[in-house]
């Protein structure tokens, strides 16, 4: 007992640390330290919900901010609650579903069971701080957040119910089909217990696999897990996933989906090898108690905290593209050379290795209205001439860009002099960028 | 299909086929005058002799097969069936008397006892039958000796295919005996007051009379023909069959199936359940005829099906490919769901054309360096290539035109999702093949099955489709066909009865991806024996052995590469075995020789290949062929299936505590379950368990005892239990799981 509460205090100082090392962070990154956070509405953390009152809390939070967060049903769980899913992006008339998304999912099993506080509190840090904090301001306004906060609720309400009466066992943690195990990818039924009769068998695994197909800009999928990290395995995936998933994983104090997504069935696994969205699991939640589940009460506001921090480390590093266009060119006549630079300001790549060759996600294209695109070239330090693009229904593409790096591209095009030129450069998991340039 | 004209036979002999004749070609045409020669030598296959199978592994499991099997000829003419199949060849009714053989299979001299009877087609189709009557739950019984097998029902022979148009009702058939369970049952221990067992009615049986039933003849009746079949199924015996929608498919087109029920005590869904599939590769219309016959078979044999199992057959179990197969007698098996093959970003843009204005849409060989393929001397096939090999390359692709000006030729037809690899097991993602679908079973149907199948305790699943003429097992990867290893002598069992029931030639079973020539992953097949734990097999209506004629060597079309000289080891054996078929069988019909033609883009092209109607679906005058024997093998694997008998139940009282043992016997042929067992199906694998009355107590022994799958007669172990109970308490005993209906017995001092 004393060396659980031994680990329980160095979860605390970690949590203090992380928390401390986060605001000293984010004051370098432009957060304005006496502004006062937006709080329109009240959530207690320093209980665990239950489905009932987590909905009552999601409705709530909409009602407080209208211009950043939609509620809605995912579907029902086996027993008819709802599985709520908030999207969580300011409502500028640009359609969420068309800016870089991350999805995050909470309450899967008795693994995270008591991770539905630490989704509630991430959506509470991200609409309460958009107006101090400008890594907040800056994914509200230019991407999309998904947060399922529990998507086993049958579960919970029937630990919380037996916690709560004090009639809780390690049993009713099992379920005959682990929420877990039953998602498509390296799913096992000669080998993995309880991974269900057939994928997607439970209509919450169903739902949360048909919202990701139907979400085609979620690039990445984050979970908050209570395991700890098991030995990398090669499982031949892309190197640069690979350096990616390391790279903002180390700098979101996560745990990569290289050591957790080749669990059987997983959601990470399924989230990464079939729809290419970079998958993370960050180790928040331990257990600090062999009797329940759950961490202490008390605990839940410093280890939400840290969730809330190290999700939006996650959020900022989502690809993001910004389009500069250099001075047009005459070629005589009509004709013009124009140089464009698409930048990914993200960190991770605007598609995974992995997602481009399963044709998950699509190239980034860049059209041009205002004039007629008649030809596009790829400029490449390693080549010693431009390349043609392939241009397609009027696009160019481009190839996949990395985070941090650009493409640049040569433009042909026909129009007028006085022309204004729209240049939109778009990819389903970086969003849209555009440029304007009017012909001399 | 139409078939041309006398003169043009001898211009498709032109590359080597055999020689033709005119009387060999009226014998392909009408198929009649070779029929009674095949029927006798089919009689004689059969055999009325009892046939002695012995297990291998050293253990005596022979069982004694019994068949009796009569002919009656009537003419299929006569039928109405049969005169809207004008190019079904006229049918000879074979039937057989149902007298129970089973008491006289005791003894390995037996002969059977039943002679052929002729029938009258004026006659009802159904005949006085005895039907299997378990004896009372109190009755006292023999407890069997283990060395005696429980003994195989005999195969019943034929559904008639030309029954009366007019049949007067059936004679209500007299009780019997079920002599299985009457060879095997009877625990010696069973108590006076032990409780009638679920699935085995303790009263008179349930059975009722055999049916008026609409005729049925084989032949292409196509979906809508085949729901409609089902509808008037269900009303000419509503107390046996229920018509239902297993599913709607994306166009909104029903998707429908037959549950067939004798009325008992166990309602029809809590029984183990034998689920047949028509067709879902959606390209061998013969399996989904076949799936109609075995339906007509088991609501015409009623009384072989007895109230312990329930049957649901999906006739066309792929709406849509079928409708494809129906018209063009050729489907790629995909559902109409538009798939963007090669992720052009555009769906269905560039599938096959006729471009030779020939009606038909067959192979295409494009020459290229990079081809995979080359022609074989015998000019008709296409074999691969082998790296490096001097000589022209070919691309195999469908008849067609390079639509999209992208290059490559019908890289993205019209749909769709290949029902038979929508599932779950050793799947592929759809990155790897669009046709896959995006996610498992995403596909109405394919859901419905898995949900039904897992819904039921369904002990058998037969897949009625493929070309490869004999049965697949599980195995679509290599993974699976290795797990299913410990299961073969089970498969080669089942393959046995196949042969018998159906006069084709013994032939062993294949992995899945043998039969099919590549691996399978994500087939239905798999996951019915991974997930649910199920006999899972499939059966080919349709192979170049089902229709082989005395002289012709047509092997099964097994997928390996074993040749006997240089020339042919480069043909597939499956292309040899088709080969043979076309040439002594069709005379060479039915394949068009490679022909070049214009691509009008500079490429050399050649079209050929096989005609519809000939591999992938049956010419109309070999369906009735290629179904022959289905019903029989089907009804005897509910015959086979699995029952369970408590015994050695004792309660013995002893210093104040209860001991409790018993152990239960498999009174069936078939096992209680698989022996390669999955976490999956392993909540599902049969158990014995004690259920404590008011005020006991369990001591020691576990609640739920997990017995490992039981061989058909093998008694299990002996479970034990100590109990605290009072003088008088009741307890029960339950066993229940694997592929057996659940029983009990209540157990006192």
């Amino acid at each position: 007992m004393k060396h659980v509460k031994l680990l329980q205090l160095a979860a605390g100082a970690l949590a203090v640390l992380a928390s401390t090392s986060s605001v000293a962070h984010a004051a370098q990154e432009g957060r304005k330290l006496t502004q006062p956070p937006d709080v329109r509405t009240q959530l207690d953390m320093q209980h665990f919900y239950v489905p009932r009152e987590l909905q009552v809390a999601l409705s709530a939070l909409e009602t407080a901010y209208p211009e950043f967060l939609r509620l809605e049903s995912l579907g029902r769980s086996g027993t008819g609650s709802e599985l709520w899913v908030m999207t969580v992006a300011r409502k500028d008339g640009r359609d969420p579903a068309r800016r870089p998304a991350a999805l995050v999912v909470a309450g899967l099993g008795g693994e995270d069971l008591g991770a539905s506080e630490l989704a509630l509190f991430t959506i509470l840090e991200l609409v309460q701080n958009h107006a101090r904090d400008e890594t907040t301001a800056r994914v509200l306004d230019n991407a999309t957040v998904y947060v399922v906060p529990c998507a086993n609720p049958d579960l919970r309400e029937r630990v919380l119910g037996a916690l709560e009466r004090g009639e809780f066992t390690a049993q009713q943690l099992e379920e005959p089909v682990l929420l877990d195990r039953n998602f498509p990818v390296r799913w096992d039924p000669l080998s993995v217990p309880a991974c269900g009769a057939f994928p997607l068998a439970r209509p919450e695994s169903r739902a949360l696999a048909e919202f990701l197909l139907g979400h085609p800009n979620i690039a990445l999928v984050q979970r908050f897990s209570s395991l700890g990290a098991r030995t990398p395995i090669d499982l031949g995936w892309p190197s640069a996933d690979v350096r990616a998933h390391r790279r903002v994983a180390a700098e979101g104090l996560l745990e990569s989906v290289e050591s957790i997504a080749v669990r059987e069935g997983a959601l990470l696994s399924f989230a990464y090898e079939q729809t290419g969205a970079f998958s993370f699991s960050a180790p928040t939640l331990s257990r600090v108690s062999g009797d329940s589940p759950l961490p202490a009460v008390s605990e839940i506001l410093p280890l939400a905290r840290n969730a809330a921090a190290s999700s939006l480390r996650l959020f900022s590093s989502l690809p993001e593209l910004v389009i500069t266009a250099g001075e047009p060119q005459s070629l005589g006549g009509s004709t013009w050379q124009i140089e464009v630079e698409v930048r990914n300001v993200g960190r991770l790549p605007t598609c995974s290795e992995l997602g481009a060759a399963r044709f998950a996600c699509g190239a980034p294209q860049l059209e041009v209205s205002g004039a007629e695109l008649a030809g596009a070239a790829l400029l490449r330090p390693s080549d010693s001439a431009p390349i043609p693009a392939t241009i397609r229904a009027g696009a160019a593409s481009l190839p996949q860009i990395d985070g941090g790096a650009a493409a640049r591209l040569r433009l042909f095009v026909a129009g007028a002099s006085g022309a204004q030129l729209s240049l939109t450069a778009r990819s389903p998991r970086a969003g849209e960028a555009q440029a304007q340039v009017t012909l001399p | 299909m139409t078939n041309p004209p006398e003169g043009t036979y001898f211009l498709r002999s032109a590359s080597g086929f055999a020689p033709l004749c005119v009387d060999r070609i009226s014998q392909v045409m009408n198929g009649g005058s070779r029929k009674h020669e095949d029927e006798e030598r089919s009689v004689r296959s059969h055999g009325a002799d009892a046939l002695r199978i012995e297990a291998r592994n050293g253990v005596v499991a022979g069982f004694w097969l019994a068949a009796l099997l009569t002919a009656t000829s009537a003419s299929a003419a006569q039928a109405p069936e049969s005169a809207q199949a004008p190019r079904t060849p006229p049918s000879s009714e074979t039937r057989a008397d149902d007298a129970p053989v089973r008491d006289a299979v005791q003894s390995s001299t037996q002969q059977p006892t039943q002679q052929a009877t002729q029938q009258a087609p004026q006659e009802p189709v159904e005949s006085p039958t005895p039907q299997p009557v378990d004896p009372p739950a109190d009755a006292p019984k023999q407890d069997p000796a283990p060395s005696v097998p429980p003994p195989i029902p005999a195969p019943i022979p034929t559904p008639s295919p030309a029954p009366s148009p007019a049949p007067s009702p059936a004679p209500t058939p007299a009780p019997a005996e079920d002599p299985a369970t009457k060879s095997t049952a009877g625990a010696q221990n069973k108590p006076e007051n032990a409780l009638p067992e679920p699935g085995v009615p303790s009263g008179p049986s349930t059975t009722p009379a055999a049916p008026t039933l609409p005729a049925y003849a084989p032949r292409y009746r196509g979906a809508s023909e085949a729901a409609l079949w089902c509808d008037t199924l269900e009303q000419a015996a509503p107390e046996l069959v229920r018509r239902f929608a297993l599913a709607t498919t994306r166009d909104g087109n029903v998707t429908p199936a037959v549950e067939i029920a004798v009325p008992g005590p166990i309602a029809p869904e809590r029984r183990p359940t034998l689920l047949v599939i028509g067709a879902l590769d959606g390209r061998s219309l013969a399996g989904a005829e076949a799936a109609l016959g075995v339906a007509h078979g088991f609501a015409q044999h009623i009384e072989r099906l007895g109230p312990g199992v329930t049957v649901v057959v999906a006739p066309y179990a792929n709406l849509e490919a079928l409708d494809t197969a129906q018209r063009d007698g050729r489907s790629n098996g995909r559902t109409t769901r538009p798939v963007d093959d090669d992720r052009d970003g555009a769906l269905d843009e560039d599938g096959p054309d006729d471009i030779d204005d020939d009606g038909m849409i067959l192979e295409m060989l494009v020459e290229a360096p990079s081809g995979d393929w080359r022609l074989s001397e015998d000019l008709r096939w296409a074999v691969p290539a082998t790296r490096g090999a001097p000589g022209r390359r070919f691309l195999r692709v469908r008849e067609g035109r390079d639509d999209d000006g992208d290059g490559r030729f019908n890289e993205d037809g019209p749909g769709g999702v290949d029902l038979d690899r929508n599932f779950p097991v050793g799947r592929e993602g759809p990155w790897a093949d669009p046709s896959v679908g995006s996610l498992p079973l995403c596909e109405p149907v394919s859901r419905a099955l898995a949900e039904f199948a897992r819904s039921r305790r369904c002990f058998a699943v037969l897949l009625l489709q493929g070309r490869h003429g004999g049965i697949a097992t599980p195995g679509g990867t290599a993974a699976l066909e290795a797990w299913s290893q410990s299961d073969r002598h089970l498969y080669e069992q089942v393959a046995a009865n196949l042969a018998h029931a159906t006069g084709r030639g013994e032939s062993r079973p294949l992995a899945l991806r043998e039969a099919r020539g590549a691996d399978a992953p994500g087939a239905a097949l798999d996951w019915f024996a991974a997930s649910c734990g199920a006999l899972a097999i499939e059966v080919a209506p349709w192979g170049p052995q089902v229709d082989a004629r005395p002289s012709s060597a047509a092997q099964p079309a097994r997928f390996d590469s074993s040749g006997d000289d240089e020339r042919s080891s480069a043909l597939a054996a499956s292309d040899r075995a088709w080969s043979r078929w076309l040439d002594e069988v069709r005379s060479g019909m039915g394949y068009v020789s490679w022909r070049p033609v214009d691509l009008r883009s500079g490429v050399t092209a050649y079209v050929g290949g096989f005609e519809p109607w000939t591999i992938d679906t049956p010419p109309p005058e070999s369906l009735e062929r290629a179904l022959t024997g289905l019903p029989e093998f089907a009804l005897g694997l509910c015959a086979d299936a699995p029952r369970l008998e408590f015994t050695g139940v004792s309660a013995v009282r002893s210093a104040g505590v209860l001991r409790v043992r018993a152990s239960v016997r498999n009174l069936g042929v078939l096992p209680t379950g698989l022996r390669a067992s999955s976490a999956a199906s392993a909540a599902d694998s049969l158990r014995l368990k004690l259920e404590l009355g008011e005020g006991a107590q369990l001591l020691a022994g576990a609640p739920s005892v997990r017995l490992d799958p039981l061989a058909g007669g093998e008694l299990s172990r002996a479970a034990e239990w100590i109990v605290l109970a009072p003088a008088g308490t009741s307890l029960k005993l339950r066993a229940e799981g694997g592929w057996c209906a659940t029983i009990e017995r209540e157990v006192r001092e």
